[in-house]
């Protein structure tokens, strides 16, 4: 038993430094680079890591570090907002589905199935594809429908489960309204759950948005995005730039494990 | 005297779901169930799990789908407090937001008058205002019912339906908790329709009495005459259980 709780804390705390370190890192990038991030230098292409570039610089003598941090922060931004949308969309579709039932669960549930039934990013190119407006925003709208289903079920389950309980019929018997149960008395008890399931989400979106934009269906090739460099650099993976594939990869794992550590922890302390 | 609640022949039945090799049941849980309750009574609803007595309670609250008959309350907002007080307190929430919250629904006082309001009820069930800012999980079984008490009266409700209100709790706890309920029938003037299994605590409280057995009622009468003459067997057999 202790021991268990010893591994779960330690889940959370890894996880939580490894999130705010990275995270940190990225912000910074929004504003100073060791770098400029698109300024090419014909001295220097090339090189593998070294002290003056940690991340070595690419076939134009770009610092590739500086290109991390930038385009993880498109990155990030587009989860950010993707996560932000999609569990708002999500937890009052569930809240919606599961504390009316009826007519509107069935309805609401079997639009999310038929959303689920496609692989995600298989309909998430379709449509970006038909739409052809590449750009930040078009994938965080696309990936944040998307997400609606994953959490809508999570949330959907939280509102039945809490539904029954004692003083929610107290609730109503106090006069207040559905729209006061669902937001006031349930969400609130529900927030536990969630809470991973939107870590993880988090997860899922730098995932998406890498995936998209190694497959070129992401944001536009003017916009710098770890999935679009990782693309970039699989060109020179055995032709001379192993470390820029493995940097932005790397880059790309650490962000995922302090997420997933972030929200397994999450998960364990609540139990 | 006025009358607060009219049930008139009510009855209940629900029909289990018929699966593959099982036909359709209906099920009677209450059977042409009539009685009436009078401003500042209390009633005792007595009788086996399975009697009928909370399905009763669910007609009035309107928590029962579909039952037939006719049920009249001259309460406004009828109140009810449950047996366990561990499940009728929203978790997540302060006990000062909890018993805020049906004052904000009902809408009449500003935010000065709420927390008065709060604060004397608080006194009025033996805690001190200090406990508005402490969540369920940080009270014990007897605090949490007085919190639970609390939050009925309120809104100042005529009529309160206690579902076993004591029966989750240690024998010291209860007879505080029957204690306070007696002081606040007096205090604010209620009739309660106090439903239990246990005739000894419906002796400390109740006025008059109805037994139920499956369903039906076999037997309406006061305190002292369903304790010194019971006319019924299962009455008796309840009376002589409790001694």
């Amino acid at each position: 038993m202790a021991d268990k709780k010893q591994q779960n804390t330690w889940f959370f705390k890894v996880g939580l430094v490894l999130t705010v370190f990275m995270v940190t890192i990225i912000l910074i990038g929004q504003f100073w680079t060791p770098y400029d991030p698109s300024a090419q230098n014909a001295a220097e292409k090339a090189l593998g890591p070294s002290l003056a570039h940690i991340m070595g610089t690419d076939y134009l003598g770009r610092d590739i570090f500086s290109r991390v941090m930038d385009g993880a922060g498109t990155t990030l931004f587009i989860a950010f907002f993707v996560v932000l949308l999609g569990s708002a969309a999500g937890i009052l579709v569930g809240a919606l589905t599961g504390y009316l039932g009826g007519i509107v669960d069935t309805v609401l549930m079997k639009i999310c199935d038929s959303i689920t039934a496609f692989p995600s990013i298989l309909l998430a190119m379709i449509i970006l594809k038909v739409l052809d407006r590449p750009g930040k925003w078009t994938v965080i709208w696309v990936l944040a429908i998307l997400f609606i289903p994953s959490f809508a079920r999570v949330s959907r389950t939280e509102y039945v489960r809490i539904k029954k309980q004692n003083y929610i019929s107290l609730a109503r018997l106090e006069g207040a309204s559905p729209a006061r149960i669902m937001a006031l008395h349930i969400l609130p008890n529900a927030f536990p759950v969630l809470l991973p399931a939107i870590t993880i989400g988090f997860n899922n979106a730098v995932l998406a948005e890498a995936s998209m934009s190694f497959l070129g269906v992401g944001v536009s090739a003017t916009e710098a995005s770890l999935g679009r460099m990782l693309s970039d650099a699989q060109n020179y993976l055995v032709t001379g730039l192993p470390w820029y594939a493995l940097c932005v990869g790397g880059t790309i794992v650490l962000l995922i494990l302090g997420f997933s550590l972030l929200a397994e922890g999450l998960q364990q302390r609540r139990k | 005297m006025n009358k607060i609640l009219e049930v008139k022949n009510v009855s209940a039945s629900y029909t289990t779901q018929g699966g593959a090799f099982a036909r359709e049941k209906v099920q009677i849980v209450l059977h042409n169930v009539s009685f009436d309750l009078y401003e500042g009574e209390a009633l005792g609803l007595v009788g086996e799990s399975g009697s009928g007595k909370t399905t009763i309670a669910r007609a009035i609250l309107g928590f029962l789908p579909k039952y037939e008959g006719e049920i009249i309350h001259y309460s406004k907002r009828p109140q009810l407090i449950f047996q366990d007080p561990y499940t009728a307190l929203n978790p997540a929430r302060t006990v000062g937001w909890i018993l805020e919250e049906p004052l904000k629904i009902y809408g009449k006082f500003d935010k000065a008058e709420r927390r008065r309001r709060i604060v004397e009820m608080l006194e009025n069930v033996g805690l001190s205002e200090e406990y508005m800012t402490r969540r369920p999980s940080e009270l014990s079984g007897g605090q949490r019912q007085r919190v639970s008490i609390a939050a009925a009266l309120i809104v100042r409700p005529k009529l309160v339906i206690a579902d076993e209100p004591v029966s989750a709790l240690d024998v010291t706890i209860q007879a505080q908790i029957l204690q306070l309920l007696n002081e606040m029938r007096e205090k604010y003037g209620l009739s309660y329709l106090f439903i239990s299994h246990d005739m000894n605590v419906v002796y400390q409280l109740c006025d008059r009495v109805i037994v139920m057995k499956k369903g039906v009622i076999v037997e309406d009468n006061t305190i002292d005459e369903i304790f010194d003459h019971p006319q019924h067997p299962y009455t008796r057999e309840l009376v002589e259980a409790s001694r």
